[in-house]
């Protein structure tokens, strides 16, 4: 009996320290995206995108829907809290899939917001981030017609994997990490609304490079490139390079597969940063037409070769001249020399590239029996 | 007194010993006759004996005026007829034989009393056993009726090794049930164990297997840790890897030990089909125990306590369709299984005509209603109907699952998935625990090596699984 006794007591504790945790999900609203931005006074304002289920008495059925909230308060927390008690029901951030902080917040500083971001317990690491540039009210309500959610849409497109020669989206967890390493300098994707004659649309062409947690620059789509091959995440893409046969037409080459490795040197005074780049590539288009023999082939991968390098240098120089480590050299030559004294990398870095292309076409098999390949064969017309 | 007329008076006593002792039954025949030697009294049990036997191999000879008997010993070897005749060696014996449906035949002029067999019971035909059908196999089935259940299993197995000991039970009843066994195959300390505990039973009726099936069961649970079928076939094929069968008058089933939880994943027809064919279906019975055992629960678990593990598009789907269902969602789940419950409950009481019709279109109107009204969400209803279906794909396993089942969603509705998981390694630890006769349950999970079972997740080559299956001998 007196073992009965203490099991129900038991399970009686249990269940009642316990089912607090327990919520119907229809009694839930959903965040999909939260947009974080500051005052000119340093108040935050936060942006809501919640979905919502609830059953209409009007059409008598179930529907569900969009919401935005906007909060304001002096801590983010406190955003939070106000938008928790003017909310009917619980407010869930398990689906929210994108954090966006403001340009002007990127200015002032994300460390704070991401603080209690990481810390707070509803709060999940896998959304993305991303700093979005204009007004965030005439973003959120951008109408999009592929997604009504524009968190949704955001986690498609950032989650969708790279076809374009640009470094990764990064996710919160990847975005800690990335703080924690080398000279504390994160890249983070960042996105507008673009107002278009026939349909607005949301454009992610640039990159912003936070050192300190606070805003250094954005880097156009030319320097992305650069970015994304020295930082080994150029797994597709399309690089131009000048046609051999029509003068001042192009030639593109559809990047196939991509490898960077990287190497560091020190000699005491200086340090060689040695990226060896290994490109598959293959012909996508060429303007006019081309035919291709042996020495167009080897024309195509020097000129593809020649352009990696390029990009690769100008994006190392910029970085090099704002003395901003985006490139994680810091990071690479401390696993390599941990006891070497060196404050800022970079600024002490020369960089050598070291590209090998591999232009693939099609098959110049010609006979089954005894296998032979044709050199030269490729002729596209 | 003279040695006849002392006799006679003996021979008047037991005739009215019986009639006190037998009153109050109808069936009960007393029939006098009058021989040369004196007076004959044939007493018998008129509904379970062969009337016409009586009449043409006990009666008749009696009367004949051809046989002459000398004395009780030639009325014995020349006079009757019957195919059995002995002596009774007293009176409480003499009253077991009338009602077991044997003859007693008292004699005035003797002290002796003889009885002969001619029992006749009504027995069911040998049909198809309705919860084992098979798409190939055998369609024999084993009946009420010890002798016609002994001789299915003796045509299938021609070997001196088969022995049958038999074994009566039941302080007052008498019952009859035998111990089925290869000797040589079947370990001999299983075979003792089994004897030892048939011998100790104290019932004073038996007249099913389950007291016999609850001898030898593992206790405090729902599993059923002594098998049983209705099929001669796998009856046979038990006794041929090993195991002790028990055959009991009065029942279609024959239960056999030790009992293996996989066993209830594996159908007759395993062994009759293709052997990938059969494979297939084996994995997709595995999938049903883990869908009947683990959706509800897991179905929970996430709903009620981590939407973050549910893509976005179906937790908003989710939400919208439980959007009108005013109870918490293990209020509604527990509802839905209920309801299935009594569904499943009506389908197996009513007629086998309009059963499976009831169940079809009580599951198809209540899940309907259900939805319509608000007292459930579709996904609910799919989930619900989903793990009781799958239940059906393992019809052993319905009782003690749908128990297990209602643990788990009490446990993922308190704690979420931790509540889930503990409920679930609660039920393996559950049955790592149980034995069937000293042999682990979940053999030969995790005794793989101890034991030569070619037959687990997947069916191997038949020549290979048709040994004997308890190599290693280390029952009680």
């Amino acid at each position: 009996m007196r073992k009965a006794l203490i099991i129900l007591l038991g399970c009686i504790i249990i269940f009642i320290s316990t089912n607090c945790s327990y919520e119907d999900i229809n009694r839930i609203m959903f965040t999909t995206a939260i947009i974080i931005d500051v005052e000119e006074e340093g108040d935050t304002i936060v942006y809501l995108e919640v979905f919502h289920a609830f059953r209409s008495n009007q059409t008598n059925s179930e529907k569900g829907e969009r919401i935005l909230y906007k909060t304001e308060g002096r801590t983010i927390r406190e955003c939070f809290i106000s938008l928790a008690q003017s909310s009917s029901q619980k407010i869930d951030f398990s689906q929210n899939k994108v954090i966006l902080f403001t340009e002007r917040v990127a200015e002032v500083g994300i460390s704070e917001y991401l603080d209690f971001l990481v810390r707070d317990q509803e709060f999940i690491l896998r959304p993305y981030v991303a700093i979005l540039r204009g007004d965030p009210i005439e973003f959120i309500e951008l109408p999009i017609k592929q997604n009504e959610y524009i968190g949704l849409f955001l986690f498609d497109i950032f989650d969708r994997p790279l076809a374009f020669l640009t470094p990764r989206h990064l996710q919160i967890y990847q975005l800690i990490n990335q703080r924690e390493m080398g000279k504390n300098v994160t890249y983070i994707t960042s996105v507008r609304s673009d107002k278009n004659p026939l349909q607005d649309k949301i454009s992610k062409d640039e990159v912003a490079i936070l050192e300190n947690d606070k805003l250094v620059t954005f880097i156009e789509a030319e320097e992305k490139r650069g970015m994304a091959f020295m930082l080994n995440s150029a797994n597709k893409g399309m690089l131009n390079v000048p046609h051999p046969q029509i003068e001042g037409n192009f030639v593109v080459v559809e990047i196939l597969s991509s490898k960077t490795k990287t190497n560091v040197y020190f000699d005491g005074e200086s340090i060689q940063l040695k990226k060896s780049i290994n490109t598959r590539i293959t012909l996508d288009a060429a303007q006019g037409g081309i035919i291709l023999d042996e020495e167009i082939i080897n024309y195509i991968q020097r000129e593809t070769e020649k352009n990696i390098t390029n990009k690769c240098h100008m994006v190392f120089n910029k970085f090099k001249e704002l003395e901003v480590d985006a490139l994680q050299v810091q990071e690479v030559f401390k696993r390599r020399y941990p006891t070497a004294d060196v404050e800022n990398a970079i600024t002490i870095t020369n960089l050598e590239v070291e590209t090998t292309v591999f232009l693939e076409g099609s098959s110049g098999l010609t006979d089954f029996n005894t296998q032979h390949m044709q050199k030269g064969s490729h002729n596209i017309r | 007194m003279g040695k006849r007329h002392i006799y006679e008076n003996r021979f008047h006593k037991r005739i009215e010993e019986i009639r006190t002792k037998l009153k109050n039954n109808y069936d009960i025949k007393f029939r006098e006759l009058e021989i040369d030697l004196g007076k004959v009294c044939v007493i018998f049990c008129e509904s379970i004996t062969d009337a016409t036997y009586i009449s043409e191999h006990v009666i008749m000879p009696l009367l004949s005026q051809q046989n002459k008997p000398a004395d009780i010993e030639a009325i014995k070897g020349e006079v009757l007829n019957a195919h059995v005749v002995e002596k009774v060696e007293d009176d409480k014996e003499a009253i077991l034989h009338i009602v077991s449906g044997d003859i007693l035949i008292l004699f005035s002029f003797s002290e002796e009393v003889l009885f002969c067999t001619a029992k006749k019971f009504n027995v069911r035909a040998i049909e198809e056993p309705p919860t084992e059908t098979v798409i190939k196999g055998p369609r024999e089935g084993f009946n009420e009726n010890l002798s016609d259940n002994i001789s299915l299993v003796r045509k299938r197995i021609k070997n001196e090794d088969l022995k049958l000991e038999r074994i009566t039970i039941g302080k007052k009843n008498n019952d009859d049930i035998v111990m089925v066994y290869i000797e040589g195959v079947a370990p001999q300390k299983l075979v003792e164990y089994i004897r030892q505990n048939l011998n100790s039973i104290d019932i004073d009726y038996v007249y099913n297997a389950n007291p016999i099936e609850e001898k030898f069961k593992a206790k405090n649970t729902p599993f059923d840790t002594v098998g049983y079928t209705e099929k001669p076939d796998i009856f046979v094929s038990k006794l041929v890897e090993g195991r002790v069968g028990i055959i009991i008058n009065g029942t279609p089933f024959g239960i056999y030990a030790p009992y293996f939880f996989i066993e209830n994943i594996t159908m007759a027809d395993d062994y009759y089909l293709n052997k990938y064919k059969a494979d297939y279906f084996r994995i997709v019975r595995w999938t049903a125990l883990f869908i009947a055992l683990l959706l509800p629960g897991l179905y929970i678990a996430m709903t009620t306590h981590h939407f973050g593990l549910i893509p976005s598009i179906f937790v908003f789907r989710l939400a919208v369709l439980r959007a009108g269902v005013p109870f918490p969602t293990i209020v509604e789940v527990g509802v839905m299984m209920f309801f299935f419950q009594l569904l499943r409950e009506a389908g197996v009481r009513l007629p086998t005509a309009i059963g499976p019709a009831i169940s079809i279109v009580g599951a198809l109107i209540l899940g309907d209603a259900a939805i319509r009204s608000g007292l459930a969400s579709e996904v609910t209803v799919l989930v619900i109907a989903l793990s009781s279906i799958s239940l059906f794909l393992i019809p052993k396993l319905h009782g003690a699952l749908s128990i297990w089942t209602n643990i788990l969603i009490f446990g993922s509705a308190i704690l979420g998935l931790p509540g889930f998981y503990i409920a679930f390694i609660l039920f393996c630890t559950h049955l790592a625990g149980l034995t069937s006769c000293g042999y682990p349950y979940l053999y030969p999970l995790g005794t793989l090596n101890n034991f030569s079972f070619g037959d687990t997740l997947l069916r191997g080559d038949l020549n290979k699984i048709s040994n004997n299956i308890l190599k290693r001998d280390d029952s009680p």
